[in-house]
C-alpha cells in the first residue's frame, strides 16, 4: 500500500518549488527512518499549487525493536540475601520487564544493570498523521509569511491537504486546515472538489490530467508539455523559440498547465539592440524569443499561458498590447539614452556612490582608467593603450543610463552599445565584456584589452572593499567579491599576464586618495590566495603545495602555477625527498641558533663533510647561475633537480659533523654554511621544508 | 455595451461585489496621498485586533509621474480601488477572482497569472508577501498580505487588494489612451481630467515653490510629533500624509539629492511610526480601562 500527501497551496514563487521539493523527499526518509517504517520509495512531485509525496509500498507497521536500557551500578542488583533490591527492582518495573530478567554488563566505567527492552512496532495508520504533519511543516522557504491564527510561517498559504494511506484519509490539521481526499482544479477554473480515491502517484497524476483543465502534476511532463508546445507555436511560423534554460524552468514552477500563445510585434522594434529586446521579452514578461534558422531575432513572441485555449485571441491580443508597451518603453530609454551618450553618463557618475567613504562611480572610473593604463604598460600591451584607454574611462557610465536602471543585467553590454554607436568598435568589444566572468566557469573577455579593463575594475572593487573592511565572512558575501576575485585570478592566468598579485594590489592601493583608512587590506592577498588555490585544484594541482610557494604572491600568476606544478613533480622523488628531510634538520638547527650569516669562511672548515658540504653548495650555485632564467615549468624543474647533489653531502655533515663545536668560530661558521645551503635550497621562492 | 464597462461602472460594479462580501465601502480620504495604503482605513485598520473590512476608491497623487497630459499611459494623478480584509478569508484568492467577473474579465477566459512580489513600503515602514496579478500578461492588482505595518509585525493578517482602475478599464474598453477611456455613456476621462492633468503637471514640475514645500515639511514634522504626544494620533498622521506628498512634489521639482531622499524616507517612517505607536497605546489604555 502506498501514502500519499498533498499540500494544497496558494501560488508559491517559481524560486521556492525546487527547494521544496527536494527538503520533502528528503523529510520524508529521515521521519520514517525514525519511525522505523519501512518503504520501497519517496516520490516528491508537484507543481507551485500543490505539493505532493508518495510514499511507495509503505509497511503498515513500524518495525519492532531491541534497546538496552541502562540502569543502576551492578553492585546494586541485589542485596546481601541475595535479594533485588528496591534501585534494581524499580530499574525493572520502570523498563517493564522482570527483575529475573535484568542482566549485567560491563561499560567504561564498570559493570552496570542492563535491561532490554522490547519496543513493539506501531500500526502505519496511527504515526501517519504525525509523519505528515513535520512532512507539511517540515519545509523551510526562502522566505516566509503568516496568515492565520496558529502562526505557521510559510512560504504561502496553506489551503487544503489530502493525507490518505490505501483508499483511507488519514486525519491531521495544520494551520487550521484538516484532511481530507479533495483536491482542487486550476486556480481560474472555481473550487469544485476532486476526489482522490487512493494514494497512488499515477493514478493521482492521471486524475489531474483528465480534468476539463487538465493539471500536469509531473514537472517533468510539464517540461516536455512546454518544450513541444513552445516549439510548436515556433514552427508553425517556420522559427525556432529560444528556449532559454532559465525561463523554461520558471516557466514549469509558474504554471500547472503550459500553453503557448504566439504574436508579433512591430518590425521596428527589431532595432533595438537585441539583448535588450530578448531581456524585455524573458525577464520582464516572461516570453520566449523566436529565431529564424540562422539564429536572427525575429518579430514574434510565444507567451505562455496557465491552462488551455479558451479565448485564445483575446489573450494573444492582451499580451501582444504588454509586449508593445514594454518594447515602446525600451525604445524610449534607448533613444533618450542615445541622445545622451555615454559622457553624460559618466558625468551623471559623480551622483551614484560606489562604497560608503569611498566617493563616487565617477571616482572609481578614474582610478579603473588609470590602472588599466599602467596595466597595460606593464604587461607589454602598449599597442592597446588608446582601446583601453576609451573602455576604462567608460566602463562604469552605461550605469548612469536609462536602459540599465531599467535592467540592471544588461549593465556592460549596453556600454558596449553605445561604445559602438560612438565608432569605438574595439572598446565596445572590451566594455561589453567588462563583467565577465558572469559566473566561475563562464567565458572571460575575449580580447586582451578586453581582460586588462575587466581585470582593473574587478582589482579597484576588491581593494576598496578591503581599504573599508567589507570583507566577506561565511556565506555573506552581498557585493559578490568572491567571484570578482576568481574573475581577476582567472585573467591573470589565462590572460598569462606578466605582473605579480601585490605590485597589481599596491599600484591599486596608491590610487585611492591619500588618507583613505585601511581597515583590511592586508587580508586581500590570502582572499586573492583562496581563490587562486581553488584553480589550482581545478587545473589539477594539489593546492596545498601553494603554502610551500609562499612567495606567489610576488610572481605573475602563471610564474606561480608553474613553481607549484614543478615542485610537485620533484616532491617524490627518492634523492629530492631525502633532501627535503634533512633541509628540515637545517631549518630546525637555524631556528634554535637564530644565525643570519651566510658568509662561509672556507679556513675555518675542519672536517672532511662540512668541506665536502661546502664544495657541493659551490657546484650548485654555480650551476644555478648558469640555467636559464625563464618560469616555465621546465626551467623551473631545472633548478630543482639541482637540490639533489645536496642529498649525500647533507646526510653525511649530520652524521660526521658537529654544529655546536666548542669553538664558537667554528660553530658560527657552520651555522653560515647551513644558512647559505638553505637559502640555495629556497632559491626558487618556494620553501621546500614546506611541502 | 459593445466594448467593456465604462469607468464609473466599473466602480460602482466592485463597490456592489464588496459590499456583498461585507466590506464596509468608506469613501476616498481628502489628504493627498501616493497609494490607496496611505488611506488611514487602511494604515490603522491593519494595526488593530479586530475585523476590518473595507473598500473604497482612491485617488492617488505622483506628482513626478504627470505629463501634461500628453503621454497615453501616464499620470500623475489615478485612481486605485482598494479592498482589506481582516482576517483574510481562507478563500480570498476565489472571491477576488469573481470580483474580476463582476467587472467583466471571465478569469476563465483570460490568462490570470500569480507572480511572485512581495510588496513594502519603505515610508510606512510596512511590508507584506503576495503577488502582482497579471492578466494576459498585463499587471491589473498587487496582492498583498500585510506582516508588518509601521514596524509593527502584525496580528491577524489583513489581506490587501489593490485595483489599478484605469489600467484595467482600459484592458476592457480596447483603447490605448488612458484620456479615451469612456468615464460613463457620454463623458471621456478626457472631458473630466485632463485639463487637470495639465494643471498639476506643470505646477509640480515648474510653478511650486521649493521653500514653502521645505517649510510645510518641517511643520508638518513638528506638528505631528506634538499631536502623537497628546494621543491625536488622527491628525497626526494627516500630517504624515502631508510630508509624505510634499517630499513627493520636491521630488518631481527635481530639488532632491540622494541623501536627502534617504533622510526624508526615514523622516517619514519615523513619523509612520509615532502615530502608530500613538494608536496602539491608546487601543491598549483603553481596553485596560474596559478591563477595570
Amino acid at each position: 500500500m502506498n501514502a500519499l500527501l498533498e499540500i494544497g497551496v496558494e501560488h508559491l514563487p517559481a524560486r521556492f518549488m525546487a527547494p521544496a521539493l527536494s527538503q520533502l523527499e528528503t523529510l520524508a526518509a529521515s521521519l520514517l527512518a525514525e519511525k522505523r517504517i519501512s518503504y520501497k520509495a519517496v516520490h516528491a512531485f508537484g507543481t507551485y499549487r500543490r505539493l505532493v509525496v508518495e510514499i511507495e509500498d509503505i509497511a503498515d507497521k513500524s518495525a519492532d525493536v531491541q534497546k538496552e536500557v541502562k540502569g543502576p551500578p551492578a553492585k546494586l542488583l541485589k542485596d546481601a540475601a541475595g535479594n533485588f533490591t528496591p534501585q534494581s527492582a524499580g530499574f525493572a518495573q520502570k523498563n517493564g520487564i522482570a527483575p529475573e530478567k535484568l542482566t549485567v554488563e560491563e561499560t567504561d566505567k564498570g559493570p552496570f544493570i542492563f535491561a532490554r527492552v522490547k519496543i513493539k512496532g506501531e500500526k502505519t495508520a496511527k504515526l501517519l498523521p504525525e509523519i505528515f504533519t513535520r512532512l507539511v511543516t517540515g519545509i523551510e522557504f526562502a522566505k516566509n509569511m503568516v496568515w492565520e491564527d496558529s502562526g505557521l510561517r510559510y512560504g504561502r498559504p496553506i489551503r487544503s491537504l489530502i493525507g490518505l494511506y490505501g483508499d483511507k484519509v488519514i486525519k491531521f490539521t495544520v494551520a487550521g486546515v484538516t484532511s481530507s481526499r479533495y483536491t482542487y482544479p486550476l486556480s481560474s477554473f472555481g473550487r469544485k472538489p476532486i476526489s482522490v480515491k487512493t494514494a497512488d502517484r499515477r493514478a493521482y497524476a492521471d486524475l489531474l490530467r483528465n480534468q476539463p483543465q487538465p493539471v500536469l502534476v509531473v514537472p517533468q511532463e510539464r517540461r516536455e508539455a512546454l518544450i513541444k508546445t513552445v516549439s510548436s507555436e515556433a514552427k508553425a511560423h517556420g522559427y525556432e523559440a529560444d528556449l532559454d534554460e532559465n525561463l523554461i524552468t520558471e516557466t514549469v514552477w509558474f504554471t500547472e498547465h503550459p500553453v503557448a500563445v504566439s504574436g508579433d510585434f512591430e518590425i521596428k522594434f527589431l532595432t533595438l539592440p537585441k539583448e535588450l529586446i530578448t531581456t524585455v521579452l524573458k525577464k520582464q514578461i516572461k516570453m520566449f524569443p523566436v529565431m529564424n534558422k540562422k539564429g536572427e531575432l525575429q518579430p514574434y513572441f510565444i507567451a505562455v499561458r496557465d491552462g488551455i485555449s479558451v479565448n485564445q485571441n483575446e489573450v494573444r491580443d492582451g499580451f501582444k498590447k504588454v509586449m508593445s508597451a514594454r518594447l515602446s518603453d525600451a525604445v524610449f530609454f534607448f533613444e533618450n539614452d542615445k541622445k545622451d551618450g555615454l559622457a553624460t553618463f559618466q558625468e551623471k557618475l559623480k551622483n551614484i556612490q560606489f562604497l560608503e567613504g569611498l566617493g563616487n562611480l565617477f571616482e572609481k572610473a578614474e582610478r579603473t582608467q588609470k590602472l588599466a593604463a599602467w596595466l597595460c604598460e606593464k604587461t607589454g600591451n602598449t599597442a592597446l593603450a588608446k582601446t583601453v584607454d576609451y573602455a576604462a574611462q567608460y566602463a562604469y557610465a552605461d550605469l548612469a543610463s536609462h536602459v540599465v536602471y531599467e535592467f540592471p543585467e544588461l549593465q556592460g553590454y549596453m556600454g558596449g552599445q553605445y561604445a559602438a554607436l560612438a565608432g569605438q568598435k574595439e572598446a565596445a568589444k572590451a566594455m561589453e565584456e567588462f563583467y565577465y566572468p558572469l559566473s566561475s566557469s563562464s567565458p572571460l573577455p575575449q580580447t586582451m584589452a578586453g581582460k586588462l579593463v575587466s581585470l582593473a575594475g574587478k582589482i579597484d572593487t576588491l581593494v576598496g572593499n578591503f581599504l573599508i573592511g567589507q570583507i566577506p565572512t561565511g556565506s555573506e558575501d552581498p557585493f559578490a567579491l568572491r567571484r570578482q576575485a576568481f574573475g581577476a585570478v582567472r585573467i591573470l592566468l589565462e590572460g598569462n599576464l606578466n605582473v605579480s598579485v601585490k605590485e597589481l594590489v599596491e599600484k591599486s592601493a596608491s590610487l585611492y586618495p591619500a588618507g583613505t583608512p585601511d581597515k583590511g587590506l592586508k587580508e586581500l592577498p590570502g582572499f586573492l590566495g583562496q581563490r587562486f588555490a581553488l584553480i589550482l585544484q581545478e587545473h589539477g594541482h594539489d593546492s596545498r603545495i601553494l603554502e610551500a610557494v609562499a612567495n606567489w604572491y610576488n610572481l605573475p600568476l602563471t610564474q606561480a602555477e608553474s613553481l607549484v606544478s614543478a615542485l610537485e613533480t620533484v616532491k617524490n622523488g627518492a634523492e629530492f625527498a631525502a633532501v627535503l628531510e634533512s633541509a628540515k634538520r637545517v631549518n630546525n638547527i637555524l631556528k634554535k641558533a637564530d644565525v643570519s650569516a651566510t658568509t662561509v669562511k672556507e679556513n675555518l672548515l675542519t672536517e672532511p663533510a662540512e668541506k665536502a658540504l661546502f664544495n657541493t653548495l659551490q657546484t650548485v650555485q654555480k650551476k644555478l647561475t648558469v640555467l636559464p632564467t625563464a618560469h616555465d615549468k621546465e626551467s623551473y624543474l631545472a633548478v630543482l633537480k639541482t637540490y639533489d647533489a645536496f642529498k649525500e653531502p647533507l646526510e653525511k655533515f649530520f652524521k660526521d659533523v658537529m654544529v655546536n663545536a666548542e669553538d664558537v668560530a667554528i660553530k658560527n661558521n657552520r651555522l653560515a654554511l647551513l644558512a647559505a645551503v638553505r637559502a640555495c635550497l629556497n632559491s626558487t621562492g618556494a620553501d621546500i621544508t614546506k611541502l | 455595451m459593445k466594448y467593456g464597462m465604462n469607468f464609473q461602472d466599473m466602480i460602482s460594479a466592485l463597490n456592489t461585489y464588496w459590499a456583498k462580501q461585507g466590506c464596509v465601502l468608506v469613501q476616498p480620504y481628502d489628504v493627498e496621498k501616493g497609494a490607496g495604503t496611505y488611506n488611514p482605513e487602511t494604515f490603522f485598520g491593519s494595526l488593530t485586533k479586530k475585523p476590518v473590512n473595507r473598500a473604497y476608491v482612491e485617488p492617488c497623487r505622483r506628482p513626478a509621474d504627470g505629463r501634461y497630459g500628453e503621454n497615453p499611459n501616464r499620470l500623475g494623478k489615478y485612481y486605485q480601488y482598494q479592498v482589506i480584509m481582516k482576517p483574510a478569508p481562507a478563500n480570498i484568492q476565489e472571491i477576488y477572482l469573481n470580483s474580476l467577473k463582476a467587472i467583466g474579465l471571465d478569469p476563465k477566459q483570460h490568462d490570470v497569472r500569480w507572480i511572485e512580489d512581495d510588496w513594502q513600503s519603505p515610508t510606512l515602514g510596512a511590508s507584506g508577501v503576495g503577488w502582482e496579478i497579471w492578466l494576459d500578461g498585463m499587471e491589473i492588482t498587487q496582492f498583498t498580505y500585510f506582516q508588518n505595518m509601521a514596524g509593527f509585525a502584525l496580528n491577524p493578517i489583513t489581506a490587501e487588494i489593490t485595483y489599478g482602475l484605469e489600467r484595467i478599464a482600459m484592458y476592457c474598453q480596447k483603447v490605448d489612451n488612458v484620456f479615451d477611456l469612456r468615464w460613463n455613456e457620454d463623458i471621456t476621462y478626457r472631458q473630466v481630467f485632463h485639463e487637470n492633468e495639465r494643471q498639476f503637471s506643470h505646477y509640480y514640475f515648474e510653478e511650486s515653490n521649493v521653500e514653502h514645500l521645505r517649510r510645510y515639511i518641517e511643520e508638518c514634522e513638528e506638528e505631528c510629533y506634538a499631536l502623537c504626544k497628546k494621543g491625536l494620533y488622527l491628525p497626526a498622521y494627516d500630517d504624515t500624509m502631508k510630508l509624505s506628498h510634499y517630499f513627493n512634489m520636491l521630488e518631481a521639482r527635481g530639488a532632491i539629492s540622494v541623501s536627502d531622499r534617504t533622510n526624508n524616507i526615514t523622516k517619514i517612517r519615523n513619523l509612520a511610526k509615532a502615530c502608530a505607536k500613538a494608536y496602539v497605546d491608546s487601543v491598549e489604555k483603553k481596553e485596560k480601562e474596559a478591563a477595570k
